[in-house]
């Protein structure tokens, strides 16, 4: 502060040595008797600075991401989730085991430098599987909140932008397909179209891609009625411009947030329907096949169970770590 | 004097450092007075009042300043501790809407959406008055009436969303008068108000106020609102004082170039309709980085080199008047006759 | 008011109408035929068919499986002659009750006072505890918690039993996974809501009227902060009766969760049929309590119309 206001002194030709000596200074008892009859003229234009910005303006993401990268937790679940992915993808490439590759020499061994978690009854490698079975939980979650997004932007925007009875319309069928339980419907799905991963994705998707339409459409609603939309209209942009410029980029914080909280929720639900026994089928399995197939031996080899349980809790863990963190960033209310 | 604030100081502490929002205030209100106090946003004057009444954020802290009530201390400041701070709580809750109403800025978040009004405009008389909800609500009903709601007796069934704005904010004066406190501070009681309506408001606080005998500290950012109203008016600028006197000598005998200004940005339709309006420059200080002169010097027409090292002291004009700027320094007349500056 | 109410009884009897349209078609979709596997001959396959009417045009079939449902008669198991889906939910549907009423008892209860302590303590380590506790709550699956619960209580350290549900102890795990979820989100959310509440300026104006800290959050803070709990109260429900078919297999608890999950590895699509329909309908009765409960908390959805 102090060398602030001594700079911008000396910037000053006129400026008596005095005055810089009196700095110091703060209070205003007697210091009457120390000020000289010259400081009394003005003072130039040049040696205020009235205009100054109080507040460093940062971008809207720049901000966010900043925060984010600062929040220790959910910097750790990107890295853990980083690396799984990174595993999922080409773990299985430097591997000589297969996911149903069986060994009948080597059945139910534990962990050993051939067989890192050891193998399963049919002496399949489990550290392979449980890559496989990444590759499946995580596209499972992945996509459906791909195609939620996709739907839910979707039918949520033009919802909250048209308006009026269009909107009221959308919205009776969203609140139908909310209010019936998800989980039903997928198991039904599962029995009818089969157990592969094409029914688990239109199973998962058919009922979750509401939420996403009803975060969207409030936003839109919300945003409508600022004055920012209005002026964009009144300079004349055009009404698709309108939604996807402006009101889509002002949402876009809820959507993320409500992305990565809808990935674990799939793969929960992919790991419930191999549980009740309607999941992917033998030989393909995910991690909540895994579960469920070494769930019969539990009192033997309950590490056959451990090792699919922490790679559906520290994937999840992670995400919700992300989740969080990503809505702490992204909330303005928040900013600080 | 029926408030008696000295020398304080609140300070909030922010991420970004130590705001402080009120400065070496003094600062009094006689028994009956009405008076106001007037600044831009951030200029500390409401937070002084919230820290008379006790309603600090936690962030917020009074490392000096002594405040004395009806004869009593209720000094916020030096309660390290935790059996102070119980103390000064329960005193204070005593206090509180007891004998200090407040009515607030803005009627929409102010009132709780999911409470009646009967509810809201009762919990505060049962509290300081050990009476019935009977006879509370006949209580109630009265004051409500009073403030010029019609049919009071059905409406207090009603939630607030069934209000108008203007209507809120007469249930809540209603609320800051229900017990006839002595003091009511009015922090910006008719901002969020139509037009029309705000002289209807303002009009209802006087009245009332001159009825029950209450003193009115009536805090608004408008100096407009308070020439005829208040006996006495202050001038807040960054968290201090910077010149106060009745309503008269604001007006007509200005010293500081900050009341000035505010003068300037009037808009007074009645006197001089093609007078321009004239804005103060620049805008309020970043009370993280307050300089150690006067705050006003780098908006200021007439700042000297002075002004910007060195704090002014306060120079007393009258037993009411007084200002605290370096213009007002005989020194500073002299130097500028001899210069003849061009700046007015 | 009325017509809010009248609106979403509207709603709730259209979701069904969904509900039971969905289900019924999907189980027509189900490959294979329910018989198949019996080895029965042609002439009692066809008296079987006759007999489930699945011999029947798709319209009549649906117009019956509508008007039998509407008279309250869930349907007979294809699978197990003689078993109808209502004898069997009179039968298992007690346990699952009581499970799902105490779960959700205690989820109200344990979520809503940690988030309130959550969002009032000062102690960081406190907020920690319970944010890293809520957050792993969230993470772990249900059927992860309840073996793990298993291995750790009744394996482990044999302190509780874990199969069926004949003592208040049997309870404790079975309720412990399935409330678990549920609570997490709850304090989850009352933590936000809270917080938020108590921000808000009528909380000022309360103080200021001379009101105690602890009169102004039970009153002012308290109910506006339970709104989004009343909300959410449906959906856990839903989760509930959903979590009943894990829980359920798991503890060995003879509940509608378990006689489903049968029904699945059995394919018997009738009862599955009847069983989805009866969850579902539960489910959607809970929505319309929720919303009911609500509007009765909150005067402005009143004006909703």
């Amino acid at each position: 502060m102090e060398m602030d206001m001594k700079m911008r002194m000396n910037t000053n030709a006129g400026v008596n040595v005095s005055m810089s000596m009196n700095m110091n200074m703060d209070t205003n008892v007697d210091v009457n008797m120390n000020i000289s009859d010259d400081l009394f003229l003005p003072l130039d234009e040049s040696e205020k600075d009235s205009e100054f910005i109080a507040i460093e303006s940062r971008s809207f993401i720049a901000d966010a991401a900043r925060r984010f990268s600062r929040n220790k937790l959910a910097m750790a679940g990107f890295i853990v989730l980083s690396a799984v992915v990174l595993l999922a993808i080409f773990g299985p490439v430097f591997s000589h085991y297969t996911f149903d590759g069986q060994d009948p020499s080597s059945r139910n061994s534990g962990s050993s430098l051939a067989h890192w978690f050891g193998t399963d009854k049919f002496g399949r490698d489990i550290f392979v599987r449980l890559l496989y079975g990444a590759r499946i939980s995580l596209m499972v979650g992945f996509v459906s909140a791909g195609i939620n997004m996709a739907v839910g932007i979707a039918y949520g925007g033009i919802s909250g932008y048209l308006g009026g009875k269009a909107d009221m319309l959308m919205m009776r069928v969203v609140d139908i397909i909310y209010a019936i339980p998800s989980l039903l419907y997928v198991i039904l799905i599962m029995l009818a179209l089969g157990s592969n991963i094409r029914s688990i994705l239109i199973g998962i998707c058919i009922s979750s891609w509401v939420s996403m339409a009803r975060i969207v459409r409030s936003e839109i609603l919300k945003l409508k009625t600022l004055e920012f939309s209005t002026a964009a209209f009144v300079i004349g942009a055009s009404k698709a411009r309108i939604l996807f410029r402006h009101l889509l980029i002002n949402a876009l914080g809820p959507i993320i947030v409500t992305l990565t909280f809808m990935i674990p929720q799939a793969i929960f639900t992919e790991a419930f329907l191999s549980f009740v026994g309607v999941g992917i089928s033998a030989p393909f399995a995910s991690w909540g096949t895994l579960v469920q197939d070494a769930r019969a031996f539990i009192d033997i080899y309950p590490m056959q169970v451990v090792y699919p349980v922490l790679a559906i809790c520290v994937t999840i863990f992670s995400l919700n770590f992300i989740g969080d963190g990503l809505s702490d960033a992204l909330n303005p209310k928040s900013r600080r | 004097m029926l408030l008696n604030i000295q020398d304080l100081t609140v300070e909030f502490t922010t991420p970004q450092g130590t705001v402080r929002a009120v400065r070496n205030v003094d600062y009094g209100v006689g028994a009956g007075e009405i008076v106001g106090v007037v600044g831009e946003s951030g200029s500390g004057k409401s937070v002084g009042m919230l820290t008379l009444m006790g309603l600090l954020a936690d962030n917020g802290r009074v490392p000096t300043g002594t405040i004395e009530f009806d004869g009593r201390d209720i000094s916020p400041s030096g309660l390290t501790s935790k059996a102070q701070r119980r103390d000064y709580e329960v005193r204070m809750r005593k206090i509180r809407g007891n004998e200090i109403g407040m009515i607030f800025q803005d009627p929409m978040t102010y009132l709780n959406p999911i409470l009646t009004i009967r509810r809201q405009m009762t919990e505060g008389i049962i509290t300081h008055t050990r009476c019935t909800e009977k006879e509370a609500e006949h209580i109630a009903v009265g004051l409500l009436g009073r403030v010029g709601i019609p049919n009071p007796q059905s409406r207090m069934r009603q939630y607030p969303f069934e209000f108008s704005g203007g209507m809120r904010q007469r249930i809540i004066i209603a609320i800051a008068l229900s017990l006839n406190p002595k003091l009511v501070i009015a922090d910006e009681p008719t901002t969020a108000l139509d037009v029309t309506v705000q002289a209807q408001i303002l009009e209802m606080i006087r009245k009332l106020a001159r009825e029950e005998g209450m003193a009115v500290v009536l805090i608004t950012h408008d100096l407009g609102v308070v020439a005829s109203l208040c006996d006495r008016i202050s001038i807040m600028y960054a968290g201090r004082i910077v010149e106060e006197g009745t309503a008269d000598e604001i007006f007509y005998d200005t010293r500081h170039p900050y009341t000035e200004g505010l003068l300037g940005s009037i808009n007074n339709h009645s006197t001089d309709a093609k007078k321009a309006l004239i804005p103060i420059p620049g805008s309020p200080p970043d009370l993280l980085k307050l300089p150690d002169g006067c705050a006003f010097a780098p908006r200021c027409a007439r700042a000297m080199r002075v002004c910007v090292g060195h704090a002014p002291a306060r120079t007393a004009f009258s037993e009411t008047h007084s200002c605290s700027c370096w213009l007002c320094d005989p020194r500073a007349n002299r130097v500028h006759s001899e210069t003849e500056v061009t700046t007015t | 008011m009325l017509k809010y109410i009248l609106k979403r009884i509207g709603i709730g009897v259209l979701t069904m109408f969904v509900l039971i349209t969905v289900t019924f078609f999907l189980a027509r979709l189900m490959p294979g035929n329910p018989f198949e596997t019996d080895n029965l001959s042609r002439a009692v396959l066809d008296r079987l068919m006759s007999e489930y009417k699945l011999d029947r045009p798709l319209g009549e079939q649906y117009t019956s499986f509508l008007s039998s449902i509407v008279r309250g008669d869930l349907g007979v198991s294809f699978k197990k002659p003689g078993l109808t889906v209502n004898s069997l939910v009179a039968r298992s549907g007690r346990y699952t009750m009581s499970l799902g009423l105490i779960a959700f008892a205690v989820a109200l209860l344990l979520g809503i006072s940690l988030g309130i302590w959550q969002a009032v303590t000062k102690s960081g380590v406190v907020r920690g505890a319970i944010l890293t506790a809520s957050t792993l709550g969230v993470s772990v699956p249900n059927y992860v918690f309840a073996l793990l619960l298993m291995m750790l209580f009744g394996v482990k350290l044999k302190l509780l039993p874990v199969l069926g549900l004949d003592t208040p102890a049997h309870y404790i795990l079975p309720v412990a996974t399935l409330s678990a979820y549920p609570i997490a989100v709850m304090s989850r959310l009352v933590k936000n809501s809270f917080g938020e509440a108590l921000s808000q300026e009528y909380v000022i104006l309360a103080r200021a009227k001379g009101l105690s800290v602890l009169k102004i959050r039970l009153r002012h803070v308290l109910k506006n902060a339970v709104l989004p709990v009343i909300t959410t109260s449906g959906p856990t429900i839903a989760f509930l009766l959903t979590g009943s078919f894990v829980v359920e297999n798991i503890f060995s608890v003879p509940g509608i969760g378990k006689e489903f999950v049968n029904a699945i590895s059995n394919r018997d699509y009738t009862l599955i049929m009847g069983l989805s329909i009866f969850v579902g309908m539960l489910i959607i009765l809970a929505n319309l309590l929720s919303d009911i409960v609500n509007c009765l908390v909150d005067p402005r959805l009143r004006l909703d119309t």
